[in-house]
């Protein structure tokens, strides 16, 4: 698979965009872990807003369409991430690989030939749960009592659903439409709905 | 610590992340803490940035240990019985889990300073090109984000004042700031692209570097030494 350098640094400069942006959420999420933290509910803190991880690679993905896009993208942002310096340094490059592989699975499997809203919600679906199961190791979720773990993985995957499912699906077309997006595969798979 | 080949310092503290992942130890969690501090403080890397990583370390581990503590499996049915006393149904193993995981965190976040405080970003892409092989085009890519930072964090702050200029709420979940900032980036993507390639840019060319780094033998054993602690509570 050949890569352009154009879209090399669109998958780069998207995730940054994605990182500046979302930091508000990120503080958000810390708040309210804050708050339920000594009822020892704070483990669901980031659980909310945890899409918005996912959010770069599958707007990515749903731009330009490529087979292995979705890893790529996601270990882009996590090599960005550890160069400025995040808290938990260069393992998550194992995050940023597994939940590259979340986000890809759906496409893997309608063999990169469907991109639509119910792939890009399977997709956000993939993610979500790959990532909760590396997480589950991280934290040891076989200690914690199975309604907790259980509404870990709800909550995770309804904000995945909500953030990328709809959420970059949503900018993704925006941004076609306004015609931004002219060289990538997003435009020219659509060309008829966008007139042209 | 700053001698350390970057390449060779990535994959090291990977593994041993990766590896404590899996311990239940709370000795050997805290030796990986130690060593860690140890080598910051004699790198000189001690300073308040430790504590920015620091602060939102200690509320993930804090989350996650009361989680473990107060709604840990083990710990149900003593919970019923107890009434009100919650510190009286956590078993005395769900307080090991509970605090060898929050250390884990803080493990985590110790490996993670222990390379980014002490290596150069430059020098780190550089070395991932020459010594892991990384494609030129991905990893010139990245250090142009990486460049464009400061003026993508500018532009995002004037995208948010421009439309509260114009009376628009922006509450943090709020995808419009994102949309406008999405916009520049796909601008500045094909203008890097086009600067980059129009400099001569070219993936496929013999290339040289100001930066020459290579491995030598005190990476590995640096290296070995980090994996062998991470590793040691299989064993001991």
């Amino acid at each position: 698979m050949k890569w352009k350098l154009k879209e090399i640094l669109f998958m780069a400069i998207c995730a940054a965009v994605f990182g500046v942006a979302y930091l508000g959420m990120v503080y958000l999420g810390a708040a309210i872990t804050g708050l339920l933290t000594p009822s020892g509910w704070g483990i669901l803190g980031y659980e909310p807003i945890y899409g918005v991880w996912f959010m770069a690679a599958s707007f990515i993905t749903y731009v330009i369409r490529k087979p292995g896009i979705g890893i790529i993208a996601e270990m882009l942002a996590a090599l960005l991430e550890v160069l400025m310096g995040n808290m938990f340094g260069p393992i998550i490059f194992i995050s940023g690989f597994i939940q590259g592989l979340g986000c890809e699975a759906a496409f893997f499997f309608t063999k990169y030939r469907k991109y639509d809203q119910t792939t890009m919600i399977l997709s956000a679906v993939g993610a979500s749960v790959l990532s909760f199961i590396w997480t589950g190791i991280r934290q040891s979720y076989w200690n914690m009592s199975i309604g907790v773990v259980l509404l870990i993985l709800v909550i995770r995957t309804i904000s995945a659903i909500i953030f990328c499912g709809f959420g970059s699906r949503f900018l993704a077309e925006g941004l076609a439409k306004a015609g931004v997006l002219k060289g990538y595969a997003i435009a020219s798979d659509s060309e008829d709905s966008y007139g042209k | 610590m700053r001698q350390i080949n970057p390449s060779v310092k990535v994959i090291t503290i990977l593994l041993s992340a990766l590896i404590i992942s899996f311990s239940p130890s709370v000795f050997w969690n805290a030796a990986i803490i130690a060593i860690c501090f140890v080598s910051l403080l004699v790198s000189g890397c001690i300073s308040r940035k430790v504590l920015n990583v620091l602060l939102p370390a200690t509320l993930a581990s804090l989350s996650i240990f009361m989680a473990l503590l107060l709604r840990g499996g083990s710990g149900e049915e003593a919970f019923e019985s107890s009434g009100n006393f919650l510190v009286v149904s956590s078993s005395a193993s769900n307080l090991n889990d509970a605090l060898a995981v929050a250390l884990r965190i803080y493990a985590y976040a110790f490996l993670g300073m222990l390379f980014s405080f002490t290596t150069d970003s430059q020098a780190f892409v550089y070395s991932l090109m020459q010594q892991c092989h990384l494609d030129a085009k991905f990893a010139y890519g990245v250090l142009a984000a990486w460049n464009l930072l400061p003026m993508i964090r500018r532009e995002y702050s004037q995208i948010k004042l421009a439309l509260a200029v114009r009376g628009l709420k922006i509450r943090p979940w709020s995808m419009k700031p994102l949309f406008t900032a999405l916009v520049n980036a796909m601008h500045w993507a094909e203008n890097v692209a086009m600067a980059m390639e129009s400099k001569g840019f070219d993936e496929n060319a013999e290339r040289t570097y100001y930066l020459n780094l290579s491995v030598r033998y005190y990476d590995f054993l640096w290296a070995i030494f980090m994996i062998a602690v991470s590793m040691a509570w299989i064993w001991l």
